[in-house]
């Protein structure tokens, strides 16, 4: 599948605009029949200085709808990548996150979403297993679930950059897997916030 | 084994709760796994592309300036 990107003015209101490129984005095997659009990149450049080793890889994918968890990103952007400053993170344009969820489909309407690649795990075993989590912030309904599930999500960043196995953490930590945690849901876990109606 | 009918009727309510205590974990950690999940060998295509933008400078890191 080829995907043909070009860089344009950015619209975002954190960003700062850079040269106007156009890059041939290619990658295989997404869909039967490929699709070629012509879509702006929208991207940013403050200070470009990435760690050469870092854990993680942070992707936002944000199609910008008009959604209290949209505003709450925007928001709260900055902090976000202030926490997690060590880890090389990556803002895609309203243009390039249309232009992907319209390749998966079954992601629309669930952005904005956070994705972290666990480069890690991906530079010793590839990815076939697990390699990453994400976070799809869209499908909280309230400003309070919104900004608790980007807080907790930046201090589990944070506070598992040196774990060993990562899936363990999110298992136990953010899925409340195991024992331990269906007496953390009865006993009123953090996450219950974000999850109830 | 149970020698009268309150002792029975504990027994179904205990297991009624129990089960319908499970049912609400399983229904909890459903939601939760809709929020948050891991990234598995489904999602390699889409790591594929994101890291091609990268490699090819389609996307440029974020990282704030810090002032001197």
């Amino acid at each position: 599948m080829n995907i043909e990107f070009e860089s344009s003015d950015p619209s975002h209101q954190h960003e700062q605009p850079v040269p106007s490129k156009r890059v041939t984005v290619i990658s295989g095997g997404a869909a039967e029949h490929p699709r070629q659009e012509e879509i702006a990149a929208e991207t940013i450049s403050k200070h470009v200085d990435p760690p050469q080793e870092s854990r993680f890889r942070i992707f936002v994918i944000d199609t910008c709808w008009n959604s209290v968890a949209s505003r709450v990103l925007r928001e709260n952007l900055d902090l976000f990548f202030d926490l997690n400053r060590e880890e090389p993170t990556y803002l895609l344009g309203r243009d390039v996150s249309v232009a992907l969820l319209r390749q998966y489909e079954s992601l629309i309407g669930r952005d904005p979403i956070i994705i972290v690649h666990d480069m890690q795990v991906i530079r010793d075993r590839g990815t076939d297993g697990v390699h990453g989590l994400r976070l799809h912030l869209g499908l909280m309904q309230t400003e309070t679930q919104a900004l608790t599930g980007l807080q907790m999500f930046a201090r589990f960043l944070r506070t598992n950059r040196a774990t060993k196995n990562l899936e363990a953490e999110v298992r136990g930590k953010l899925l409340l897997e195991g024992l331990a945690g269906a007496i953390q849901i009865v006993g009123g876990a953090p996450q219950n916030i974000l999850i109830s109606a | 084994m149970f020698d009268n009918f309150g002792d029975i009727l504990g027994g179904v309510v205990a297991v009624v709760a129990i089960a319908y205590l499970g049912f609400e974990i399983e229904k909890k950690r459903k939601k939760l796994r809709s929020l948050f999940n891991v990234i598995d060998a489904d999602d390699a295509v889409m790591f594929d592309q994101l890291e091609e933008m990268v490699i090819t400078g389609g996307l440029i890191a974020h990282h704030k300036t810090v002032a001197a």
